[in-house]
């Protein structure tokens, strides 16, 4: 109990010490409250104070605080320090309108900017100064204005490094939230689109958005989204990668339960399924919640190509990320214990081929799984023009090398190669980690009990898989709890004209998604129909 | 409110199969041959006739009771100090079908694919896994028993399509050579193929429409019967009657005598095999639930993990009763002789007649 009750008083002292952050009022005097933000900005070099005075006898005093490098230079230079310091001096108000109403001036009639905001809350101005805005006193007030003069290094949108396309756009988000919002928006011109702007992390303020079509969510989902943000209580959010591990299901599974991706068309598509999208500042990879195992396994090309194509395609791949778990442990279970099932002639050429290597099966395939992890990971950590090398050394020399050497033999090399091709294929970087972690436990078993053990390992997966959920969605659906509608977009992907309905495992409110279209071949009459009644 | 959980139409049939199925289906032409020889497929016919009038009335029952498991049944029909003796020999049936499954399955996988592994650590392993599943409730098991279905149906056909070369079916005829006497007794003990359907008594409160399990529940056994008097006719087929009578698994041997030729895969058996631990899983799971959950309702405790836990070392313990395979069979005709009679007719007929004489329950309509 002692226990328990030491670590509840420190929760509560630290909920006090959040609490402290109250309303601060604004000294009317510039000097004392230059003070105050010299005082908190102690130590800061990238603050910048500009003091100023402003008016035909110079007697106004102003002061201008904002952070270097963050602000826009450019617009405090030309559209606030010039209108105030110049142009304002044209303008010939009578000296009592001056007195009573400077401020108005000012905020009103004085600065040529968008975005213009009056604060009385010293706490709440620091925050803005900090996220790049500035903040103008005037002496004798205890208002600040707060100009909206955001302009932080940014990245313009370019090629997702992950989930490449050939048809489809080539834009991907970037570090900034608000370009991100942007490139949503951009493919959703609906107001019924809402973007929820919350902030995270009680040292790093990161900004995060939440976006939904209003109409379409459903309610519970986006209130439980809501609640686990909203439990977050910590010092920084430096990725999106936080939120997924702190707002996840399962911390325990090895596959990912809320989807991240770079591609924006892929979110606005999962956005107007009843999705919703969750944007963290500082991180170009977009989480989208609820998400199943196989909307990880689906492309957004799948959708932009003719859907004979894009279910060839699409059964290819999910085939390989089956392969891609299960290869090299069948490969382990059928040399090591029960080479009768491959024809006779087969497993003699396996046979020959190991002979003269040293190891059992599943060292063999434990060497060539781990170099190849090594060579991924160095791969992806060296500069890219040497990362191409290394694949090349690493796969074909050393490969070669190991097998003329008898260290692996040359059938491991070709099931390791297609086991890696296979994992590739997966559009989802994060269910690819997930199912190779899966793979070297497969294998393991495999060593261990051969077929049988392959078939616990498959029996062990499915248990978690069917276990598992994501917001209350079941992570296999829709291929568990099947309701006709949702084959038509799982393994397969059917014509678009019968995706009348949206995936029925999402249990939205708005279930209709487009006007029913004839299946058949169409004649030239019916060419311009669309099918007005879509949303 | 998301809720996919409600087991619907198409889970439970698909539940039924898998559980129906199970290591029945390889000693099951034995069964028969011994009891009616070539015409031991009329013998799994009229087993599933009484299956599906056993369902009918489970059906009924579960009309009456439509939120209620067999224990708070059998409370609100024959009180509550009547109902425990009833339960007891329920469970009973329930956990000794469970665990000489369990065995059966361990004694099959050794000696089939893994010849000097001891069987205690098949059983064990196999085990932690039916912990894992029976742990997590019912809606768990269904959505595992969705995905299994379609590849362990694809599996069946091909392997069933197989083993049709070098078969003679002329080995199965005449028809109708043995009398009724021997036919019936043949039904009754190839019901024990059909076993493990009972624990649907168990999972109607979790299902979307408990007042139409009737229909579902017919599709599956019809399902199960084809599947079973597939295996009956073409090990006879293969085999002969007389040659039949002396395989312990005939279908074992069939799916062994299997050639593929020209293909990659030359032998089905390591293929077969493996898609047969997951029939067997698919047996023990539901079994092993309602071994957990009825002391459970009874004693109306909320944490039905807990009795999961509890159960699944008994099931190994009796499971691990028996010296070898043959005693195992002996045993199994023991359980169909003192157990299986009273658990699956003279238990649900009881409870359907008194409810109907005491009133009570939802009236059910026509």
């Amino acid at each position: 109990m002692g226990l328990f009750d030491s670590i509840k008083k420190r929760l509560e002292r630290n909920g006090q010490e959040q609490k402290k952050a109250e309303k601060m009022p604004i000294p009317e005097d510039l000097d004392e409250t230059l003070k105050i933000l010299r005082e908190v900005f102690k130590d800061c070099d990238d603050v910048i104070f500009r003091e100023f005075n402003v008016g035909v006898e110079q007697k106004l005093r102003y002061a201008l605080v904002c952070i270097d490098g963050l602000s826009d230079k450019i617009l405090v230079d030309n559209f606030v320090l010039e209108s105030l310091m110049l142009d304002a001096r044209m303008a010939q108000p009578g000296i009592d309108d001056i007195k009573s109403k400077l401020f108005d001036f000012t905020l009103n009639g004085t600065l040529a900017a968008t975005e213009l905001k009056e604060n009385d809350d010293l706490n709440q101005v620091i925050g803005s100064i900090l996220s790049a805005d500035t903040a103008v006193f005037i002496n004798g007030y205890d208002r600040a204005i707060v100009i909206g003069t955001k302009l932080w290094p940014a990245r313009s949108p370019s090629e997702p490094k992950s989930e490449g396309v050939v048809r489809g756009p080539s834009d991907g988000f970037v570090e900034t939230m608000r370009f991100n919002t942007a490139l949503v928006r951009r493919r959703i011109r609906d107001p019924r689109l809402k973007v929820k702007q919350l902030q995270g992390g009680v040292r790093s303020k990161t900004d995060m958005a939440v976006l939904y079509m209003e109409d379409i969510v459903n309610e519970d989902i986006l209130q439980q989204i809501y609640e686990r943000l909203k439990e977050i209580d910590i010092d920084g959010i430096l990725e999106s990668g936080y939120i997924e591990q702190l707002i996840e299901d399962n911390i325990f599974s090895p596959f990912p339960q809320i989807q991240s991706t770079e591609r924006p068309d892929a979110v606005a598509g999962a956005i107007l399924d009843g999705r919703v999208g969750i944007i963290v500042d500082n991180s170009p990879f977009v989480l989208i919640a609820p998400a199943t195992m196989l909307s990880m396994l689906h492309s957004s090309e799948d959708y932009y190509q003719r859907w004979v194509v894009a279910t060839f395609v699409r059964t290819t791949r999910i085939i390989a990320a089956i392969l891609s778990v299960f290869l090299p442990a069948l490969y382990i279970a059928i040399t090591s214990y029960n080479p009768d099932i491959i024809p006779f002639r087969f497993a003699l050429s396996i046979a020959g081929a190991r002979e003269g290597v040293p190891f059992p099966a599943f060292i063999e395939a434990a060497i060539m799984e781990i170099s190849l992890e090594l060579l991924r990971e160095a791969g992806v950590r060296l500069p890219d023009p040497i990362g191409g090398t290394i694949g090349i050394v690493g796969g074909i020399v050393i490969g070669q090398a190991a097998v003329s050497a008898k260290i692996v033999s040359p059938v491991m090399v070709i099931i390791v190669s297609i086991t890696a091709i296979s994992s590739f294929t997966i559009p989802n970087f994060g269910l690819n980690t997930g199912m190779r972690i899966v793979r070297f436990l497969l294998m393991i078993l495999a060593a261990v009990m051969g077929l049988y053990g392959v078939m616990l390992g498959f029996i062990a997966v499915l248990i978690h898989l069917v276990n598992l959920k994501s917001f209350g969605v079941p992570y296999l659906a829709p291929v568990v709890s099947m309701s006709g509608r949702d084959f038509k977009d799982s393994v397969v992907r059917l014509p678009i004209r019968t995706f009348i309905f949206r995936p029925e495992f999402l249990q939205v409110n708005n279930k209709k998604r487009m006007k029913r279209m004839s299946l058949g071949v169409k004649d030239d009459r019916n060419k311009n129909d669309k099918g007005e009644g879509s949303r | 409110m998301i809720n996919n959980d409600k087991i619907s139409n198409t889970q439970l049939w698909m539940f039924i199969v898998l559980t129906t199925i199970g290591v029945g289906v390889f000693s099951l032409p034995r069964v028969a041959a011994e009891a009616a020889d070539q015409d031991g497929w009329i013998v799994v016919v009229l087993g599933g006739v009484i299956t599906l009038v056993d369902f009918y009335i489970i059906s009924r029952l579960a009309k009456k009771f439509p939120g209620d498991t067999l224990v708070e049944m059998a409370n609100k029909v024959l009180g509550k100090y009547l109902a425990v003796p009833v339960l007891i020999v329920f469970w009973l049936y329930m956990l000794s079908i469970s665990a000489m499954t369990l065995r059966i399955f361990g004694e099959v996988v050794k000696m089939s694919i893994l010849i000097r592994t001891p069987v205690e650590v098949i059983l064990i392993s196999i085990l932690l896994l039916v912990l894992w599943l029976t742990r997590g409730g019912v809606e768990p098991i269904s959505r595992f028993n969705e995905i299994i279905f379609p590849i362990l149906i694809i599996v069946l056909v091909f392997a069933g399509l197989l083993t049709l070369p070098k078969s003679d079916f002329s080995n199965i005829l005449p028809i109708f050579t043995i009398g009724a006497q021997d036919i019936l007794k043949g039904a009754y003990q190839s019901a024990y193929s059909y076993a493990g359907f009972e624990f649907v008594f168990f999972i109607i409160p979790f299902i979307k429409k408990p007042e139409r399990i009737f229909r579902p529940g017919a599709f599956a056994i019809a399902i199960t019967s084809l599947v079973y008097v597939a295996a009956v006719i073409l090990s006879l087929a293969k085999f002969g009657a007389l040659q039949t009578k002396e395989l312990i698994w005939p279908t074992l041997s069939l799916i062994r005598s299997v050639e593929v030729p020209g293909s990659f895969i030359e032998r089905l058996e390591g293929i077969v095999m493996s898609q047969w631990v997951l029939l067997a899983f698919t047996t023990i799971v539901p079994v092993t639930f309602g071994v957990a959950s009825l002391p459970s309702r009874m004693l109306k405790h909320r944490e039905f993990k807990h009795f999961c836990t509890i159960a699944v070392p008994i099931v190994y313990l009796i499971a691990m009763v028996p010296d070898n395979i043959v005693e195992t069979y002996e045993y199994l005709d023991f359980i169909a002789a003192y157990l299986q009679a009273p658990s699956i007719f003279i238990i649900p007929v009881l409870l359907l007649i008194s409810s109907s004489i005491r009133k009570v329950g939802r009236k059910a309509n026509g």
